[in-house]
């Protein structure tokens, strides 16, 4: 053996002692968010716990329920506030891990389902293999619910005997992975980049490792490699759930019949559970699917109206088309001395007393309720009947973040400045619309005359314009 | 109710019906046998397989015979559905005994006198008798090396059990002529004999039988090759027929 | 809950360890018998000698007993709850013996147990409430945490803890979901096996069986087959074993005239014709549920006969009753109906049960009255002193 060799040789007997001895820090600067699927109480209370105690210090526990009746409450209440738990409950209507992903902040995740029981050593070695090679962006370790080449099937009386494999795998093997062409099961590593580029799973699959194989394939899509770890294994525990067996139940094949049609695979091979389509199949352009909440088809607007004096003819004046609105109403009692007038019951009312207090009112109000879109109304304007409706599709449909509309008196100038690109443009409030959750910049009131504020959009944000009868039009920085 | 009978194992008044396949029988023994099984059965089912000649018109002369099936094409070479047809035939008529017979076997008188005790009792489900195979003529039968079937015991007369799980094997060929399920139940060896004619014949015609059987199974799978051969033996062991009244 | 286990020997050679480890609700397990200080910490069990059985309360345990020559001690304790392991007949012991106290064993248990398939399926004919400790499946099916360890639980220990649990509930409730899921468990695994042995029909068999207890037509397909298979094969002493079964199968599933014409095939023994007869009468007569307990009786199947008959009130219903109740061991209900029906009782049965309760004399007394004037009594009063060695030399074991 030469010189050289040799040495290497004893580097990486040096590193992979300090590795299984677990004295080396994960390959992420970030630490690793872990989102875990909650179905089945009894996995879960054990679950969780290996993964806080076998992944490492700078974990992040992600903790999703996925049916309405699964005790969370409880399982919560296992977990001290110090531990980096946090628990999502069940959603009607989403699909519970997009919703988790949404929340992703480190570059690196894992996603897995609470039946799977991990044991020392089990994520650095996953960790390690985007590392090896760039382009690998999903990896997963053997388990029995991969279907394929990464199918192991075993059985452990103990966590200590899986420990005890594991840890004889992860000697033997260690550093050895392989490209494969999908994965199913239910336990995979990726990173951050990939999912804010194909976004989360499409939930119509209905059988989780279709979800599974067909998000591999679009990761495919886009040039990442699957990786399936050769020492890795993690050990999922099967459920009797599904005896006894209820008379007249159906098997869901439906999944399937979407599946095989999307990917242009032969009927037929279902039999066989067959996932793989042909290569050409990869070229046919997939739709993304949205990490975070469905976008409803009418989503909730919080309608901030800020005011010199409210006018009972303004609100009545004010019948937009557009329905799913909540609003807040700000009103300063030393300038309005209008009575109190009727709300309904989800709309607010924010009374306070001064300019300052005013002002402080307003920028806070956009956090205080959560919803998809935002915007401002001034009572000094008459706005047209389908304002909003206009302004919520022009979100809704198109990429920006904040939209401003304008009046036609306002438009050459707005043209202008987008096509100086000048940047240091400021909005009038009263026209501007984003979407919730992000901060759309700072708010200042333009001195010369009272209340009239501005908007000074953050330089990051996508903005678009409407005209008052237009399309929308987008401006990039 | 009235769908079962009762009791399931008669010991009187048992109907007696015989069962049969042809094929172009009509120059050989086919009418002879009919007009001896019309003396002893009380009715008679038939498949025509395919026969080219006025086999089926022979039949339907026979007043007894009461099912007759004529096929288009000849299932001789799926003789697995052949006899499961003959079977369903004659099951379609809720028998209560069946007899299966070939258009050139003849029952002994002692045989055909005994009938009626044979099947009207609750002990035993079936019957075998000894088949003799008659060589070159009517008087005398062969017995030598490979041709000894009088030495063992033929089931021809069962007693239909609705209910009870009849099959067939499977094959394409050598499908015994009953389902295979009435070993496991009780029978009587009976030492009545029943004489076969089929090799009865000139040899010219033991010539034609032995090219066919050639042609049909060269490798000897279905049979032996050496009986095959044994067909044209020029000396055969023949032992004289003894009637007994 | 605390568990006192009543084992066939030594501590060392006790094969149920494991199952030990995973009892749900271990409050504490005391093994009666010797153990080293060092054996008692490192599996959590405290030992107990025999003498010192009686002084448990036995209303807050529950008893595992894994030899039939427990049963006396058993039956004095006047325990709640027992679970019977049932074992296949050691080399050194009585066939005979070992088969009959075990039966006895078996019935007297509120949870059946074993790890013979043979067993599981015979008690399975027998009564409500067995479970098979064994499987096929090559994954974990649940995980606990018992003491410090973190176990992974076969298909069978998820059951085997849901059966022990389900022990202490509400007993009314028939046939519990964790027997279903486990005869489901054995007729998937039969059914693939089919699928890969096609010619086999011994799996063709079994499959029958599991589908059989299910209530499943299905069964009967399984079951052609594997009558075809037994006759290609020629293995022709078929009638009794296999096809009789259709008879079962058709009576759980399908026509009841039919089902006894089906045993009527197989009905040639004078005292079988009798039988057949028998079932004809009631047939004619309209007297469905003594058709089809008396056609699950002759396929061996007397626990769904009694289920059918302890609900009727005939005497001749009751007659019925007491000989199934005979065939599965349950012999104190059998001489309280024998009592009330012909005021007289079976020797045999009433001088075991008073042998089983300790009470010797009466046991003799009873052994002669069965005995009669032709002074067959010997192999009566053998058996119990066969009984008594076999208990002493247990005894020998367990304190060794």
């Amino acid at each position: 053996m030469s010189h050289e060799s040799l040495n290497l040789e004893r580097l990486a007997g040096r590193y992979g002692f300090l590795e299984r001895a677990g004295l080396l820090p994960l390959p992420s600067h970030d630490g690793i968010s872990i989102v875990v699927e909650l179905s089945r109480m009894e996995c879960a209370t054990v679950c969780l716990p290996l993964l806080l105690l076998h992944s490492g210090a700078d974990v992040r526990i992600i903790a999703v329920s996925m049916t309405p009746d699964f005790p969370m409450e409880v399982l919560a209440g296992q977990f001290s506030p110090e531990e980096p738990v946090i628990f999502l409950p069940y959603e009607k209507e989403e699909y519970m891990p997009n919703l988790a992903l949404a929340h992703i902040e480190t570059s690196f995740a894992v996603l897995l389902e609470d039946s799977i029981m991990v044991s020392p050593g089990w994520l650095c070695e996953l960790m390690w293999t985007p590392f090896d090679d760039a382009s690998v962006k999903v990896v997963a370790p053997r388990s029995s619910t991969e279907r394929g080449e990464g199918k192991k099937r075993l059985h452990f009386g103990t966590h200590h005997e899986l420990a005890e494999h594991v840890s004889y795998s992860l000697g033997r093997y260690q550093g050895e992975w392989r490209e494969v062409e999908v994965l199913t099961g239910s336990c995979l590593l990726f990173t951050k980049e990939l999912i804010h580029r194909i976004g989360g799973f499409n939930a119509s699959l209905q059988a989780r490792y279709l979800m599974i194989a067909d998000w591999c394939l679009r990761a495919r899509q886009i040039g990442a490699k699957l990786a399936l770890s050769e020492a890795v294994y993690v050990h999922a525990i099967q459920s009797l759930d599904r005896y006894p067996r209820m008379k007249g139940e159906s098997r869901q094949t439906d999944g399937w019949q979407t599946y095989y049609k999307k990917w242009a695979l032969e009927s037929g091979l279902e039999n066989e559970g067959y996932l793989v389509p042909p290569t050409e199949s990869l070229n046919f352009p997939q739709p993304v699917i949205p990490l975070g909440r469905i976008s409803l088809a009418s989503p909730l607007v919080t309608a901030i109206v800020y005011c010199d004096e409210l006018k009972e003819q303004w609100i009545a004046a004010q019948q937009q088309s557009y329905k799913h609105i909540r609003w807040i109403w700000i009103r300063d009692t030393l300038v309005d001395a209008a009575p109190e007038f009727p709300v309904s019951e989800h709309d607010v009312v924010i009374t306070v007393r001064g300019e300052d207090a005013w002002l402080r009112a307003l920028k806070n109000a956009s956090a205080l309720y959560e919803s998809e879109i935002i915007l401002y109304l001034s009572t000094s304007i008459l706005y047209e009947k389908r304002y909003i409706e206009r302004v919520v599709k022009a979100i809704t449909q198109g990429s920006a973040d904040l939209i401003v509309s304008l009046s036609t008196e306002m438009e050459e100038a707005g043209v202008h400045l987008l096509a100086e690109g000048d940047w240091s443009v400021t909005l009038p409030l009263e026209r501007v619309a984003y979407k919730g959750g992000i901060v759309p910049g700072m708010i200042s009131n333009r001195k010369s005359t009272s209340r009239q504020l501005l908007l000074h959009p953050k330089a990051s944000l996508v903005i678009g314009y409407i005209g008052d009868l237009s399309d929308s039009k987008e401006a990039h920085p | 109710m009235s769908s079962h009978r009762w009791p399931l194992r008669k010991t009187a008044g048992n109907r007696l019906t015989a069962m049969m396949q042809v094929r172009n029988e009509a120059g050989r023994y086919l009418e002879q046998v009919l007009e001896e099984l019309s003396e002893f059965v009380d009715d008679i089912v038939i498949i025509d397989d395919g026969s080219t000649d006025h086999t089926a018109q022979l039949c339907r002369s026979f007043a007894k015979v009461t099912k007759l099936v004529t096929l288009e094409t000849s299932l001789f070479n799926r003789e697995w559905e052949l006899r499961q047809m003959l079977w369903d035939l004659a099951v379609s008529t809720n028998p209560d005994w069946l007899l299966s017979v070939d258009a050139d076997e003849f029952y002994e008188e002692a045989a055909k006198r005994e009938m009626r005790r044979l099947i009207d009792q609750d002990v035993y489900d079936w019957v075998s008798f000894r088949l003799f195979d008659f060589w070159g003529g009517t008087t005398h039968y062969r017995e030598d090396e490979h041709w000894n079937i009088h030495t063992k015991y033929t089931r021809t007369l069962v007693r239909y059990l609705p209910n009870f799980h009849y099959f067939f094997p499977k094959m394409d060929h050598h499908v015994p002529r009953l389902p295979l399920s009435y070993s496991v139940l009780p029978g009587f060896l009976a030492e009545l004999r029943v004489k076969h004619y089929g090799w009865a014949v000139s040899p010219e015609e033991l010539h034609r039988k032995y090219s066919r059987y050639l042609e049909l199974d060269p490798e000897g799978r279905w049979g032996s090759l050496e009986q095959y051969q044994s067909i044209l033996d020029e000396q055969p062991h023949l032992v004289e027929w003894r009637e007994e009244l | 809950m605390k568990y006192l286990i009543l084992s066939g020997g030594s501590w060392e050679d006790y094969e149920y360890k494991r199952l030990l480890e995973l009892l749900p609700d271990r409050e504490e397990v005391c093994f009666t018998g010797r153990m080293t200080r060092e054996q008692q910490t490192n599996s959590q069990v405290r030992a107990v000698a025999a003498a010192d059985i009686y002084s448990l309360n036995m209303k807050q345990y529950t008893i595992l007993v894994s030899s039939p020559y427990w049963l006396s001690e058993v039956l004095s304790l006047q325990a709640v709850y027992v679970v019977a392991l049932l074992e296949r007949c050691p080399e050194e012991e009585d066939k005979w013996l070992w088969d009959k106290y075990s039966g006895l064993l078996g019935a007297k248990a509120n949870l059946a147990a074993t790890r013979s398939e043979r067993i599981y399926l015979e008690q399975s004919l027998r009564r409500e409430g067995v479970i098979y400790l064994g499987g096929d499946q090559q994954e974990s099916y649940g995980v606990t945490f018992q003491g410090d360890r973190l176990y992974f639980l076969t298909d069978y220990e998820v059951l085997w803890r849901k059966a022990i649990l389900n022990l202490w509930q509400d007993s009314t409730r028939s046939s519990a979901d964790w027997v279903t899921i486990q005869l489901e468990l054995r007729a998937d695994y039969y059914i693939s096996m089919c699928a890969k042995l096609p010619s086999q029909p011994v799996v063709h068999y079994l499959a029958a069986s599991y589908l059989y207890l299910l209530g499943d037509p299905a069964a009967n397909r399984y079951l052609a087959q594997s009558f075809e298979l037994m006759v290609l094969y020629e293995y022709l002493d078929c009638l009794h074993s296999h096809f009789r079964f259709f008879s079962a199968i058709e009576v759980k599933t399908g026509d009841l005239e039919t089902a006894v014409q089906q045993y009527t095939i197989t009905a040639f023994t004078a005292e079988e014709k009798l039988e057949a007869e028998r079932l004809q009468g009631w047939l004619h007569s309209g007297q469905y549920e003594l058709v089809r307990a008396e056609l699950f009786r002759l396929n061996e199947n007397e626990a769904a006969a009694v289920r059918i008959l302890s609900s009727l009130t005939t005497s001749e219903a009751k007659l019925l009753l007491i000989q199934n109740y005979i065939r599965i061991f349950q012999w104190e209900k059998a001489l309280e109906l024998q009592q009330e029906l012909e005021g007289s009782v079976d020797g045999v049965i009433e001088g075991t049960i008073h042998l089983l309760h300790g009470r010797r004399h009466e046991a003799i007394r009873s052994f002669l009255n069965a005995a009669g004037q032709d002074n067959q009594a010997w192999p009566l009063l053998s058996e119990m002193a066969d009984l008594e060695e076999a208990i002493r030399r247990l005894k020998r074991r367990v304190e060794a």
